[in-house]
């Protein structure tokens, strides 16, 4: 056999084999416009040229214990970046029971960017049902995205989860309160830790903007990378934190001995 | 104490109902007394009732000791009218129940006939009701006990004999007592002249559909491809209506004489086979076959025109996130499944409700513009142990769940107080405080002096991102 002719026969092959392993897709719903990129250079380099996929899963968790609510903020925020042209506005929202950091506030989702209206919340009793409401939620293809809390899952439910997305180009986004241990199938997996954040520019003593240490320890078709960044919600964007925009250490110090003394005017 | 009801051996040894237990007892030794209880005796009977189900959709209760079913139409089905009796009392008779069956034209004759004629006379073919009825007591009527004495005493002892006397001499003796409880109106409803109502159990469907099994189904593989069956003669008949169903029901008559019922239903009228089946699917998941399963009843319990739509030219979507909804509130439960919607209440709890799918979403303009907001937030608010340098300034350190959390920045107080226009409010004013702590959390803590006593306390109400 020559060279040629093999060459045709291991294409014709390698043809039937990704006709094989990628199912017909039922509905092929339009693009969005816009590629889905948080907007952060170091992170967009790292992402695929065509920026997050839609149809995939996505996975965030704290670095630490407390960080839990701030990986929810972090994945409210990513979809303020998605823009979907396929009139699909719904977002579902499944937690199981009312947890030990309370449920999801729309008031709250209305002040990083989100619409409230569109919110779809379910209410399962444990882990299994979430991820089953999950599931149904990424095949029905009526959803704008679908977003669950959980506390640990397994690479098969992973695997699940993300053809089902693929499927329907439903965004799955799982938070994970187990630090990412177990191994996963999902396209993107991100690891937030909170940093204090900078000056509100109205009230020097209030919060400002929250500030989150992203690590993209995952990512299907880029590579890893790591960023500091800040939300601002009136823009939707995620804006860089300056090396230098830590508080001086003055402050702290200085907050230090105010904060002794008050400990011991307490007793 | 009186005996209410006895049974066959008791009768025998010449114990009757209304005879005084002392009495009784000492006619024979040793009789076994059960208390009576009539509210349980009913429940009993509306359970027959509904078992009755499976022969026809019209059952009724008759007193406290009696059973219409109207077989009108349904008797073909087991064989012809004196098979279909033969069914019923046999399968009475299975669970240890002793019944009298009675067939007739009218219920009222029925009734009789069941009460009071011997038992080779009990069926009576159409046409023939005036002489099955003529040799029964007067009693058989149903007339009130004065009316049925006075009967006696005047010597009518027979129906015959009361059909036979012209009508205006029995009006003037028997004046109607308004209910139309007369003499008159009984023998013109015993005798078909006028009509006579049932109040059935079940309230008639228009869209029923049942399929008997031939062998008892054992398992949920059977009872879900027989529903497949069902559920296409049901969608068949709602296309032909055009009608969609919001609401089904479906009943699993066991062999041993339970009913289970289940039932599901949609947001929006439908006639989906598929999500329909899908739906009772879920539902079936809790059904135990137990000795097996012998016939089931489909019912479209509510009904609403539903006419040929075109696919909407957003692809569809809202009927996908439609299905969607059902199909997830038929399995976590109609609550689980919620929109928020603002309120416009002032305390952050009752600021936002949490609204069924069925109910209109709230347009984006209803969250006003306040300070921002957790993006969790606790339904319960947590105590906390805090330290604030001056009693009205911002807190400088916070225990929660035993933690203690140092306090970086702190934005406040927001004070949100009960509202007037509410009086019977008992909550206490609060000032919230946005607070960072040295790690970057964010916490919206909020004190309020519960007690008025001038000691306030201090909660943790949410977290930010």
């Amino acid at each position: 056999m020559d060279k040629n002719s093999r060459l045709v026969a291991l294409a014709a092959l390698r043809q039937r084999i990704s006709a094989l392993e990628r199912p017909p897709q039922t509905h092929v719903p339009a693009e969005p416009d816009a590629a889905w990129l948080p907007g952060i250079k170091a992170l967009d380099g790292a992402l695929p040229p065509h920026g997050l996929t839609l149809g995939a899963l996505h996975e965030a968790a704290g670095a630490a214990g407390t960080d839990g609510p701030s990986a929810a903020a972090f994945l409210a925020a990513l979809l303020q970046r998605l823009s979907r042209r396929d009139g699909r506005e719904t977002i579902l929202v499944c937690e199981s029971g009312a947890g030990r950091s309370g449920r999801l506030y729309g008031w709250g989702w209305r002040d990083l960017g989100g619409n409230p209206a569109a919110l779809l919340m379910v209410r399962a009793r444990h882990d299994k049902e979430v991820l089953w409401v999950l599931e149904e939620g990424l095949r029905s293809g009526a959803l704008a995205a679908a977003f669950a809390a959980i506390r640990s899952t397994g690479f098969t439910m992973t695997r699940r989860l993300s053809l089902a997305a693929q499927e329907s180009m439903t965004p799955a986004l799982l938070l994970r309160d187990d630090g990412l241990a177990p191994t996963s199938a999902a396209a993107t997996r991100w690891l937030v830790r909170t940093l204090p954040s900078g000056r509100d520019s109205l009230d020097i003593r209030a919060p400002g903007a929250p500030r989150w240490r992203l690590g993209l320890v995952r990512c299907r078709g880029g590579r890893p990378a790591r960023g500091d960044v800040e939300w601002h919600h009136e823009t939707g964007a995620f804006r860089v934190v300056a090396a230098l925009g830590h508080r001086p250490a003055a402050a702290a110090a200085d907050q230090q001995r105010t904060l002794r003394s008050a400990l011991l005017r307490a007793g | 104490m009186v005996l209410t009801a006895v049974d066959q051996r008791a009768e025998q040894a010449g114990l009757l109902p209304g005879m005084r237990l002392v009495d009784a007892r000492a006619l024979v030794a040793g009789v076994a007394v059960g208390t009576a209880d009539p509210a349980a005796d009913q429940q009993a009977l509306t359970r027959l009732g509904l078992w009755c189900g499976r022969f026809t959709p019209r059952v009724a209760c008759d007193g406290t000791d009696g059973l219409l079913l109207d077989v009108t139409g349904c008797s073909h089905l087991f064989g012809g009218e004196p098979a279909m009796v033969q069914t019923v009392s046999k399968r009475l008779t299975g669970f240890g129940l002793e019944a009298r069956l009675g067939l007739a034209d009218t219920p009222g004759a029925a009734r009789a006939l069941a009460r009071f004629a011997p038992e080779c006379r009990r069926i009576v073919p159409p046409g023939n009701l005036r002489e099955a009825l003529a040799p029964l007591p007067v009693e058989a009527l149903g007339v009130t006990r004065d009316d049925a004495l006075t009967l006696r005493h005047l010597g009518l002892t027979t129906i015959r004999a009361i059909i036979r006397l012209p009508r205006t001499a029995l009006l003037r003796r028997f004046p109607s007592c308004g209910a139309g409880n007369g003499l008159l109106q009984r023998l013109d409803r015993i005798l078909g002249d006028r009509n006579e109502h049932l109040s059935p159990l079940i309230p008639p469907p228009a869209y029923r559909w049942r399929l008997d099994f031939a062998e008892p189904v054992m398992h949920r593989e059977g009872l879900e491809a027989a529903l497949v069956n069902v559920m296409a003669r049901a969608t068949a008949a709602l296309k032909r209506d055009h009608r969609g169903a919001r609401r089904l029901v479906l009943w699993c008559f066991g062999i041993d004489g339970s009913v289970t019922e289940h039932t599901v239903a949609a947001s929006r009228p439908t006639r989906d086979a598929d999500h329909l089946r899908r739906l009772l699917v879920g539902e079936l998941e809790t059904v135990d076959p137990g000795f097996g399963i012998d016939a089931i009843v489909l019912h479209a319990a509510s009904v609403e025109p539903l006419s040929a739509r075109q696919l909407s030219l957003d692809d569809g979507q809202q009927d996908h996130l439609d299905l969607l909804i059902d199909r997830l509130a038929a399995r976590l439960g109609a609550g689980a499944v919620r929109r928020p919607v603002a309120t416009g209440h002032r305390f952050p709890e009752q600021a936002e409700r949490l609204a069924g799918p069925g109910e209109a979403p709230a347009s984006p303009s209803s969250y006003p513009d306040l300070p921002p907001r957790p993006l969790r937030l606790f339904e319960r608010p947590e105590p906390l142990q805090v330290i604030a340098l001056i009693p009205d300034g911002p807190p400088r350190l916070f225990i929660w769940r035993r933690v203690r959390f140092r306090i970086a920045r702190a934005a406040g107080p927001e004070r949100i107080a009960p509202e007037w226009w509410a009086p019977d409010s008992c909550q206490a004013t609060r000032d919230y405080w946005r607070v960072e702590d040295t790690d970057g959390h964010r916490y919206w803590l909020y004190r309020a002096d519960l007690r008025g006593d001038g000691v306030p306390r201090w909660f943790l109400h949410g977290l930010y991102g």
